[in-house]
């Protein structure tokens, strides 16, 4: 069950894990983000799907659901997430 | 592991499907079925039993194909291809090992399709982090 409300934290820390937001992002990369930058179509977020994070681009965002895409079409396939899973914009 | 990689949580960079769904336990499962099968059917005397021992067999070596090829062609990427060579080479077998299992009765051509499919379990293994195939025949011959 989705939580109604999340606390995010201003600033928030990861280690990239994957491939699907190559060439830019890279396995082991370590990425900055912040809750306070507005979550935008074509930018890059931290999402909370569950159990663990996921980097991926916004593909789409339409009344609170959000389409994420990765980089390398080769290596990923669309998901969706709502809004309020978004931790944080990357920097 | 640093005490920076403690504190830094991972942001998965995920393949097709989400990290883990992957897993040559699901084609040795079915491998091992075929296997079971056709001992069975030779260890029987009932037609109608055997006649289904066929069948049962016939569907669990296609599902064993079934996840082999999603191994192959979703999970694995050009950089494993590098780090093992013989890659291509060992998804031919075992997908030929289960065409040949699917068609005959004969033990020794299920025993050479769960050693095939053994092989990509280890191949499997060896591009994961932590995950024992060793723990998958295990459970399966417990």
């Amino acid at each position: 069950m989705r939580k109604l409300y999340r606390f995010k934290a201003p600033i928030v820390l990861r280690r990239i894990k994957g491939h699907s937001m190559q060439p830019k992002y890279m396995p082991g990369d370590l990425v900055v983000a912040s809750s306070f930058i507005q979550p935008k179509v074509g930018k890059v977020v931290i999402a909370d799907v569950g159990t663990y994070d996921v980097i991926k681009r916004i593909g789409s965002i339409s009344e609170g659901v959000v389409e994420l895409h990765g980089d390398n079409s080769s290596d990923s396939k669309p998901s969706t997430t709502t809004v309020n899973d978004i931790r944080a914009v990357v920097l | 592991m640093s005490l920076l990689d403690k504190i830094i949580k991972p942001a998965y960079a995920h393949c097709d499907l989400f990290c883990g769904v992957y897993d040559p336990a699901q084609a040795r499962i079915e491998a091992q079925s075929v296997y079971n099968s056709v001992q069975k059917y030779l260890e029987s005397d009932d037609e109608v039993f055997k006649a289904r021992a066929i069948a049962i067999k016939e569907e669990r070596a296609e599902l064993t194909k079934h996840h082999l090829w999603v191994l192959w062609t979703d999970y694995f990427k050009p950089e494993h291809l590098e780090a093992n060579s013989d890659l291509h080479n060992i998804f031919w077998k075992a997908t030929k090992a289960a065409s040949a299992a699917k068609k005959s009765m004969d033990l020794k051509n299920s025993q050479a399709l769960l050693d095939a499919v053994d092989e990509v379990g280890v191949a499997f293994a060896a591009t994961k982090e932590g995950y024992d195939y060793e723990t998958v025949i295990n459970n399966l011959n417990a």
